[in-house]
């Protein structure tokens, strides 16, 4: 297979936009490597203090790969759901069903590579026809076996009775009669003939619906195991806890610090997670598997830059020094000590005397090396060691002091020790250098990754395969036949980009530490690393026709649809962006809000549902100043909460909006404040309604619905608000606040 | 809107990128969706995943790495507006040749 992977130069000119339109990326890296990633390693060093350097790197090596797999557990999610909008179709136009079923045995499309090499490759016809290629001849099967299933003379009986014009329903009725007067059968019995009788009668109609129960149960049983999957990654890695931390400051600062305590205590086990799952309905866990697979997209990525720093920065032999368990068990013993006692040390201002105000602020940033701004950190510790300091009482035995001594005796042992953990965190051109690396290989990797989807869609070649086929099945699945089976490994493809961009790469990449850089090796790691974030947006992707057909179905969510922000000045046209956000209001403790390409969004929307209109999604700014990036079943505790919440008098404006917003998601209900009056009748009285506008996403007009047909809104002369003008904020769901 | 280098060049110097966005995608799509029709004269373009899925039966490899650089940015959401417009642009220039 030949990949044409651009110049060089065209590469490494891609790669610094990316690095210049991401400013915050170093930040954010540094900010999760110290405060979640060398934890990580610390703790997998702590719970086996005498692993050697090549367990270490086994480890990392299957961490990577379970990384890998969960986000493959969506792979055959949405090819059966595609099956499951065939079926829908079928059952809304039973007519067509003999016109499809004769088309798929036409010699010009009477199989999966003849209708692939049709005009109805990638089409919704061809989607059909694959289908019934899937199933006619499990139908035809089953058809037969029950007819030689039925008693003698059932199957004429039941021909004559259909050929009279007798009504399907009819003629079941009287057949299950006729059977349960004649054989005076067990219930058990009674039902197994119900179900041949209906396939006999009711024939194919039968048949779908049975597979669409099935289809629906195995769609089910996937997205929960999914879902479980990616959240027990993310929060192994530490990304729940971070989200937590966002969402406490930011409930805290509209005067929710108790809402966010009973939302941090939602943690529940494994099992106990996927129970609450499996209460939700199909569409719910849609949403929330699109949600997971976002989320993903985002944390795989960050985290892939976690280990590709620790590769670059030679981590692992770092962490397995004497010096660093030397420092843990100094950490260990420490912890124990209250500020107080730091105000002995702290205010030791000699430069000779061991331990002095230096060595601790050098100890404070070796344990806490998160902490950027040491000013802000060391003020407030100031301030707490200056009140104890009034109080003489509080200023407890120096026990700190004994423990520094007890670990590090001689300035010398101090000194050494604390230079070997200072070699661990990266300096800023370090991962300036790790940020440059992979910007540029995700050129490469990526083509490398597209042409591989698209063998892997034809099933066409064999790949050089280095992984066992248990692995392989184990680590990429057995993706339905529509995409084929992968077989492949990396090796071949960073060696193809390493004789493309070697020397010009190392040319680039050298520095003095690392003067001869490795593309082929680095280009292993970063497939491997960068693979689950490829493919979350490859399924996020795949997933829009589901998301698609869930929203438009206004019986799954009563407020789903598009995010606008801004409109015209008669507010009868939306303007809507590249990139275009989507906003769901779940059965879950937070609306999801996710992202689409609008060309995308329009071209399956034109192609799977014959139109380009969708609703609206109504009052985002709810959720203004509150990240959504953990979300969660409700349960019982806190629908109690809120319900009580809600009536708090004391709330401000935003937290009443927001308030009012959660509480609604846990009964579908949309809050009164989004609902328009209406009068009843003639009299005075009026009701509340949730007037739905709907968006033409291909050129923003606006509309409501009258008698069933889409009528153009009234225009309104309105002053725009803040929250509709200020739109960067809302519109990307990936910030990230420290 | 029709593709017009004109109007293009209008809209970026209003600074309407995401005009410009718009119309570049679309006839990038124009014109990968005619060079496969003169292998595949029954193709008609449904979505871009379809598009990248299909291309390597009709394009040779320089055209597919055009299509996967298209499918990558309208399907992975990183793209800020600036970049999306230059990589856009890129590409623009390498298929016109």
């Amino acid at each position: 297979m030949q990949i044409d992977l651009p110049q060089f130069d065209d590469a490494l000119k891609s790669s610094k936009l990316y690095r210049q339109v991401k400013p915050e990326e170093p930040r954010f890296l540094k900010e999760y490597y110290l405060r979640n990633f060398l934890p990580y390693i610390e703790n997998i060093i702590r719970e086996n203090p005498e692993i050697t350097y090549e367990e270490l790197n086994q480890k990392l090596k299957l961490d990577i790969t379970d990384i890998n797999e969960a986000i493959f557990e969506a792979s055959n999610i949405y090819h059966n759901y595609l099956d499951l909008l065939v079926i829908k179709y079928f059952e809304e136009n039973p007519e067509k069903v003999k016109y499809y079923m004769d088309l798929s045995k036409d010699p010009k499309y009477d199989s999966f590579e003849k209708v692939h090499k049709s005009e109805y490759e990638g089409t919704f016809e061809g989607n059909i026809l694959n289908y019934l290629h899937t199933v006619t001849s499990t139908y035809e099967k089953e058809l037969s076996e029950c007819i030689d299933g039925l008693p003698d003379g059932y199957y004429q009986k039941i021909q004559e009775d259909l050929n009279k014009g007798n009504s399907p329903k009819a003629v079941f009725e009287s057949t299950s009669k006729r059977f349960k007067t004649e054989f005076s059968p067990n219930f058990l019995t009674v039902k197994n003939f119900n179900d041949v009788a209906k396939m006999v009668i009711y024939g194919f109609s039968e048949y779908i619906k049975v597979d669409s129960d099935f289809l629906k149960k195995e769609i089910k049983t996937s997205l929960v195991s999914s879902i479980s999957k990616l959240n027990f990654q993310l929060e192994k890695f530490g990304f729940i806890e971070k989200a937590k931390r966002i969402r406490q400051v930011q409930l805290e600062r509209i005067g929710l610090s108790e809402l966010s305590k009973k939302l941090d205590k939602m943690t529940s086990s494994p099992n106990e997670f996927e129970n609450e799952l499996n209460n939700l309905s199909l569409g719910n866990l849609l949403a929330y598997n699109v949600f997971y697979t976002n989320r993903y997209s985002k944390e795989a990525d960050i985290l892939s830059k976690a280990f590709f720093t620790a590769f670059q920065c030679d981590l692992l032999h770092k962490m397995l020094d004497p010096e660093v368990s030397r420092f843990f068990e100094f950490k260990d013993r420490i912890k124990k000590h209250t500020e107080t006692d730091y105000s002995v040390i702290y205010n030791n201002d000699s430069t000779t005397e061991y331990p002095n105000k230096a060595d601790l602020s050098r100890i404070m940033r070796n344990m806490f090396p998160v902490e950027i701004d040491y000013n802000r950190f060391f003020s407030k510790k100031v301030t707490n060691l200056v009140e104890a300091r009034r109080d003489s009482s509080k200023v407890s035995i120096p026990g700190l002091l004994y423990e520094i001594k007890e670990i590090y005796p001689t300035r010398e042992d101090f000194e050494k020790s604390m230079s070997k953990i200072e070699e661990i965190f990266p300096s800023d051109e370090q991962y300036e250098m790790v940020l440059d690396k992979m910007a540029f290989l995700h050129v490469p990797v990526t083509q490398t990754l597209e042409a591989i989807q698209t063998q892997v869609y034809n099933s066409k070649d064999s790949f050089d395969t280095h992984l066992s086929e248990e692995d392989e099945l184990r680590i990429f699945g057995n993706i339905s036949r529509k995409k084929g089976l992968v077989r492949y490994s990396h090796e071949p493809y960073s060696e193809n980009i390493g004789r493309v961009y070697g020397e010009n790469y190392n040319e680039t990449f050298k520095t003095e530490q690392n003067p001869d850089p490795n593309i082929v090796e680095d280009a292993n790691k970063y497939f491997r690393i960068f693979t689950p974030v490829y493919y979350s947006y490859e399924f996020k992707n795949d997933a829009l026709i589901a998301l698609l057909s869930a929203i438009k179905d206004e019986n799954e969510f009563k407020n789903a649809g598009i995010i606008v922000n801004r409109f015209n000045s008669d507010r009868t046209n939306a303007k809507l962006n590249f990139s275009t956000g989507i906003g769901i209001d779940p059965n879950l403790t937070s609306a999801i809000q996710l992202h689409y390409n609008r060309q995308n969004l329009l071209d399956i929307l034109s192609q799977y549902f014959g139109d380009t209109i969708l609703p609206a999604y109504e009052g985002m700014e709810d959720f203004c100043g509150v990240s959504n990036q953990i979300i969660r079943p409700f349960n019982k505790d806190v629908e109690k909460y809120l319900k009580k919440l809600i009536k708090d008098p004391t709330l401000c404006n935003t937290a009443k909006n927001y308030v009012s917003r959660i509480y609604s998601l846990t009964s579908g209900k949309i809050p009164d404040h989004l609902c328009s009056e209406v009068p009843v009748g003639n009299g005075k009285k009026t009701r509340l309604v949730f007037k739905r506008r709907y968006i033409d996403i291909k050129n923003g007009n606006i509309y409501q619905i009258k008698d069933g047909k889409y009528v153009p809104i009234e225009p309104t002369n309105v002053q725009q608000n803040d929250s509709e003008k200020a739109v960067s904020a809302n519109e990307r769901d990936d910030s990230y606040e420290i | 809107m029709k593709f017009n280098k004109e109007i293009l060049a209008e809209k970026f110097n209003e600074k309407e990128y995401n005009t410009c966005i718009e119309m570049l995608t679309n006839e990038i799509i124009r014109i990968l969706s005619n060079n496969i029709k003169t292998e595949k004269p029954d193709f008609k373009y449904t979505n871009i995943t379809n598009l990248r899925n299909i291309c390597a039966d009709y394009l040779n490899p320089q055209k597919q790495a055009i299509v996967f650089k298209l499918h990558e940015l309208m399907t992975q959401d990183e793209y800020s507006e600036e970049q999306m417009l230059a990589e856009l642009l890129m590409l623009y220039k390498k298929i016109y040749k």
